[in-house]
């Protein structure tokens, strides 16, 4: 029924099939909600791998926790799902171990940004060659809907029953603060271009940080899919990604959120 | 011979180096030498540095209370430790301008029956040589290779090998210092009472410290990923391998915190890359989280926790015995682990090798426990260190069993292959979850067990391989002792001792504290009527964990002055159970 009414769905459905990006998957299934914004990016991933024709076996994720750290179950990779917030030293270290690996780091906001903050300046300063994928909901999921560093302001949660007081971070402008070689963000919402933005990343050579907008269906009602379509637009046709001012001018906007390359430049990298 | 020597002035004039370049001449003429820095009561002016050499023609891992040659390169009236010697030592000391003592010098007074003062103008001959006074450490070490019958070409080559950056003037020098001091004793001080002689040998040992040792051991394991965090007493081991570890292909990063450097340790294990950190107690703390993890995920981890004085940030120049319990608890749920202590300078070494090949084939956290004394003491080396068999250990699977392939196979020996990234065909993920063979996240009951059941398996397979413990002494004797890391070395000195006092003794020794070698630890209770168990910690941690024993048979001698114990301290203990057993 779905699919003769949406044929084009269809069609781009067969064509991944075809492409083989399944083949990427594992035998596990996802254990996450219907409608979580985390599919999105597992697939993208399956198709990105699958056009730069990486093999599974010199695929490496280190993960958090968080409904975003169970990422690599699902993936036919060399996966390590490790402890809360320690995702970034976690791939460093399988980078070092093996740097013919494409390794990636994988986690939440409250994972990457709160109990593993102080990993995340660290990574990017070295430039280590990993990918660093921020699953950004605004909330923490897995423990079933507390506020999380990236929550707005005021953000009502169960463990901020009165409205939360803390300002949220931005992870963007972190990241280019850190001094980061590639910064970039998606929304999970715009699945080809978060797929395009993923084969970047992981053709950059150095730190990439992909920040994702990926919303929680279940306990984040204000970062909706609806919001985010609204206000998810690609960055300006005359923004240089080679201009770190730029970058930080585009990262700055609140109303808007920029999506695509914000920043790239090259430095020598750690592997 | 048996000397100690101890090396005292004020920070700055070279008191250190001079022990230094002691031991080193000592142990190239093939005397046994145990060195380490600020030994012995706190009894140190401000400002004081101090450093005791013991040498000696048998192997020696412990000190003793006793100053046998006091070398200051101070004048007499300020001399630290004066009041510490022994009856009958040497004491040299800054004799410029040269005074001649009357009988009621309050400087004699302090001073115990028959020492023998040897008075040297150090400060003269440095500013003779140099016009500057900064030589009379020097001076002072010519005139001690006099006291102790060194030959002073030895002594003169080790100032060329030490000094050689400096240049040949520098060098030229610090000989010239050396030999005027030397010669001025030859002609002051004929007689034998100037002289404790130490016999040379001429074939030379090599010296290290605890620290260098693990460093050596971890590089001959081709350990290739370190990853660490700057802490005292630990951070030798890190500057080593920053130094060596890029000539053999390996990596070093210094990580933002101790959290971070387990995790880059665990990622790279992961890959099948043999990698370690090395730390102490703080940061040890803060790791404990990933040692469950490595625990749980069946990930190999090498962790060195240098012990120092505890809790908190407590004692860091202090020794201390006291993470043992950390080191078998640490952690929520049922962790498995290993824990090695190594007893000597030596076995730091084999230790190291050992952490490496065990954190891989039982795929779990093995840790390496060392101490203050053990890491900063130089001592001489007398067994050729032995290059390890493999450089890899992990159990990998075979090609054939891809399809059957389970990660966590729940075999007999509880060991399952672990392949590595890179390697077709065989995905999987691990994970701190518990999961079932497949490493699919699961919580029923059952599975929860078989897994645990099978962790644990590992460590039952791992004492039938691994088991080093020996009974070492009488075999008839009533009272045993059971000693772990550092303090091993006194109470094997002390075991001498009681024997030629006439008190037997047996001592259970091993590096392996964990799995607990039970067999050799009931077979000591049984045989004996009192087990006395030195160690350097408040609660008698070691102690604790062996009264499942017989607790009753426990004689438990716990100090934390932050001091290393002497066979003198273990003998005093010894002799008070002896006496106790002679009254029942
Ligand atoms: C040390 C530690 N503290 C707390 C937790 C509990 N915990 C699990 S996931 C999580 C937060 C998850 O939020 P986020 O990282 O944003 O991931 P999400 O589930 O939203 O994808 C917390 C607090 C834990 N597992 N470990
Ligand atoms: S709780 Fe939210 S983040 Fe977690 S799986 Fe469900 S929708 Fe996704
Ligand atoms: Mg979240």
């Amino acid at each position: 029924m779905f699919y003769e009414k949406n044929k084009d769905v269809k069609a781009s459905f067969d064509t991944v099939v075809q492409q083989g990006a399944l083949n990427y998957r594992s035998k596990e299934m996802p254990i996450w909600c219907p409608g979580c914004g985390d599919f999105a990016i597992a697939q993208a991933l399956v198709e990105a791998l699958n056009e730069l024709a990486i093999p599974p076996k010199d695929v490496a994720i280190g993960s958090g926790i968080g409904c975003s750290g169970r990422f690599p179950v699902f993936i036919k990779c060399y996966g390590f799902h490790g402890v809360h917030g320690r995702a970034l030293p976690l791939a460093t270290g399988m980078k070092l171990g093996n740097e013919k690996l494409t390794v990636f780091a994988m986690g939440g906001d409250g994972d990457g940004l709160s109990i593993g903050a102080g990993h995340f300046p660290h990574a990017a300063r070295r430039n280590i060659n990993i990918n660093y994928f921020l699953f950004d909901n605004s909330i923490y999921a897995l423990t079933k809907g507390q506020t999380s560093p990236t929550a707005d302001t005021g953000t009502v949660s169960k463990t901020t029953p009165f409205g939360s007081l803390d300002n949220p971070l931005n992870p963007v402008l972190l990241s280019l603060s850190y001094g980061s070689t590639f910064v970039a963000r998606a929304f999970s919402g715009y699945h080809h271009e978060m797929k395009n933005l993923m084969i970047k990343a992981i053709q950059h050579e150095g730190f990439s940080f992909l920040h994702i907008l990926t919303p929680c269906v279940v306990f984040n009602k204000q970062k909706t899919y609806e919001l985010y379509y609204d206000r998810c637009k690609p960055l300006p046709k005359s923004h240089k990604k080679s201009s770190f001012d730029q970058a930080m001018k585009c990262a700055q906007n609140q109303k808007t959120l920029y999506t695509g390359v914000f920043y790239q430049n090259s430095r020598a990298a750690l592997q | 011979m048996d000397i100690t020597i101890k090396f005292s002035g004020t920070a700055g004039q070279g008191i250190q180096t001079i022990g230094d370049v002691l031991t080193n001449t000592a142990a190239s003429t093939g005397i046994h030498v145990l060195n380490f820095r600020s030994y012995g009561a706190e009894i140190r002016a401000r400002g004081n540095s101090d450093a005791t050499v013991r040498l000696s023609n048998t192997p020696v891992s412990s000190f003793t209370d006793d100053i046998d040659v006091l070398v200051s390169t101070q004048r007499n009236a300020s001399i630290v430790w004066a009041s510490a010697v022994k009856q009958d030592s040497i004491i040299i000391f800054d004799n410029d301008p040269k005074q001649v003592f009357d009988e009621k010098d309050s400087f004699l007074a302090k001073l115990p029956p028959g020492v023998t003062l040897c008075g040297v103008p150090l400060t003269l001959f440095s500013q003779e040589i140099t016009g500057a006074s900064k030589g009379k450490n020097i001076a002072a070490l010519g005139a001690l290779i006099y006291v102790l019958d060194i030959p002073l070409e030895s002594c003169e080559a080790e100032i060329a090998r030490f000094w050689k950056r400096k240049g040949d003037l520098f060098v030229k020098n610090n000989c010239a210092i050396l030999r005027k001091a030397y010669e001025y004793c030859q002609t002051e001080y004929l007689t034998e009472s100037y002289r404790k002689k130490i016999k040379v040998t001429g074939k030379g040992f090599p010296v290290l410290s605890g620290n260098q040792a693990v460093a050596k051991g971890a590089l001959a394991a081709k350990c290739s990923i370190y990853a660490g965090y700057p802490i005292t007493p630990a951070t030798p081991i890190f500057e080593m391998l920053a130094k060596e570890l890029p000539a053999q292909k390996g990596k070093v990063i210094q990580t933002e915190d101790e959290i971070s450097a387990i995790s880059v340790v665990l990622g790279a294990s992961f890959t099948g890359a043999r990698s370690m950190t090395a730390t102490s107690g703080p940061g040890f703390s803060l790791m404990i989280e990933q040692i469950g993890l490595s625990s749980m995920a069946e990930v190999p981890c090498v962790i060195v926790c240098v012990q120092r004085g505890g809790p908190s940030t407590g004692l860091p120049t202090k020794t201390e015995q006291s993470d043992l319990n950390i080191a078998l608890y640490g952690g929520h749920g049922d962790t498995t682990r290993i824990i090695l202590a190594p007893t000597n300078v030596s076995e730091c070494y084999s230790c190291a090798i050992k952490a490496f090949d065990y954190a891989q084939r039982y795929q779990m956290p093995v840790i390496l426990l060392s101490d203050f004394f053990l890491a900063n003491r130089r001592e001489t080396i007398h067994e050729t260190f032995k290059k390890p068999k493999k450089t890899d250990t992990l159990v990998k699977p075979k090609s054939s069993t891809q399809k059957s392939f389970k990660r966590f196979k729940n075999t007999k020996n509880g060991i399952s292959p672990m392949p590595i990234p890179g390697t077709e065909g065989f995905y999987y993920t691990t994970t701190g979850l518990e999961h079932n063979e497949s490493g699919t996240p699961v919580y029923d009951p059952e599975n929860h067990l078989a897994q645990t059941d099978k962790r644990f398996r590992k460590l039952k397979t791992a004492l039938q391989e691994i088991n080093d413990a020996e009974i070492i002494g009488d075999p008839k004797a009533k009272i045993g002792i059971v000693s772990w890391g550092s303090t091993t070395g006194a109470v094997l000195e002390a075991m001498s001792l009681a024997q030629s006092k006439g008190i037997s003794i047996k001592v259970l020794k091993t590096t392996v504290l964990w799995p607990l070698p039970e067999n050799s630890i009931k077979e000591l209770f049984s045989s004996v009527e009192k087990v006395l168990i030195p160690e350097m910690n408040y609660q008698g941690q070691l102690a604790s964990l062996l009264t499942f024993v017989e607790a009753d048979k426990i004689i438990r001698f716990n100090v934390i002055s932050g001091i290393p114990l002497t066979s003198i301290d273990i003998m005093q203990q010894i002799e008070k159970v002896n006496d106790v057993l002679r009254k029942e």
